[in-house]
């Protein structure tokens, strides 16, 4: 170990602060529910209303439910379905991404704007 | 010349191992993306031994074939994003007299920080920079467990493999 490296793994150690207060920094509860497609928003759902969609584009398949407060992926025709087991969520700011579908499920707070988080 | 090819082929074979033992161990389900990284214990050993060069060829050849064998091409483009930019960041780092365990982390955490950009830049949506921090964090931590097994790894193989190759 030289200086150089101590000086590499110090800023990291840093960096790592950071991250870690950001994910630790307590979520807004969530009020809306974005169905996002290649940059745009499909369809959006209240978080306290029970609800489904069903995501079809082109022999795309997703199944999104809004249940009890929090909304998952149960069904899919990707190829990984990394969407499904990414589970359900609850909270502002979390997002459930479908990668090969181009698919972003992301839930925003009650004081944020959408068009702001999606350009 | 001939050698070096040689020593070459057997690291690609053995991050191809490696590859396939990371493709066996279900990561990238809690959180999109995780991977441990192990191919490249072999990719700073070559950088290391061998020099930016050969790394780079074991890295893109490995990318390829690892790809192919277990992924799809969808998976592939992430990978040489992430293989690509983590390999520029560990060469320089190689160059400017870093130790392996610190180029080690930096490479883990842009390989990362490349592959969550390609997806950004995939979806079209920046939302997902909401796995940002959870990436590079994760990053940092198997960058160290990488460069920690490939140092002691170096420590056993140096007198057996590069006294042998000049």
């Amino acid at each position: 170990m030289r200086k150089r490296d101590f000086i590499a793994i110090g800023v990291m150690i840093f960096v790592m602060v950071i991250c870690l207060v950001i994910m630790f920094v307590p979520k807004n509860t969530g009020v809306t529910v974005n169905i996002i497609y290649d940059g745009k928003i499909l369809k959006t759902m209240m978080i306290n209303i029970d609800d489904t969609y069903d995501f079809s584009e082109g022999g795309q398949f997703n199944e999104v439910i809004v249940r009890n407060g929090s909304v998952s992926i149960t069904d899919a025709n990707c190829a990984n379905h990394d969407c499904i087991e990414q589970g359900s969520i609850t909270k502002a700011g979390q997002t459930i991404v479908c990668l090969p579908h181009k698919l972003v499920i992301s839930i925003t707070g009650s004081d944020e704007d959408i068009d702001a988080i999606v350009n | 010349m001939a050698k070096r090819l040689a020593l070459s082929s057997v690291m690609t074979a053995f991050a191809i191992i490696l590859g396939y033992v990371e493709a066996l161990i279900p990561l990238g389900t809690a959180i999109p993306g995780f991977k441990l990284g192990l191919a490249n214990i072999v990719i700073v050993i070559v950088l290391y031994n061998q020099g930016a060069r050969d790394a780079l060829l074991v890295n893109i050849v490995r990318v390829v074939v690892v790809g192919f064998m277990f992924g799809n091409l969808f998976g592939i483009m992430f990978s040489i994003a992430g293989a690509l930019v983590s390999m520029a960041v560990m060469a320089v780092m190689h160059r400017f007299g870093f130790n392996i365990i610190s180029s080690s982390i930096y490479g883990g955490v842009f390989h990362n920080a490349a592959q969550l950009l390609t997806a950004a830049f995939v979806i079209r949506t920046p939302v997902i920079m909401y796995y940002g921090p959870v990436l590079i964090a994760a990053g940092m931590i198997t960058g160290l467990i990488i460069g920690l097994v490939a140092t002691l790894l170096l420590g056993r193989v140096k007198n057996k493999t590069v006294d042998y190759i000049k």
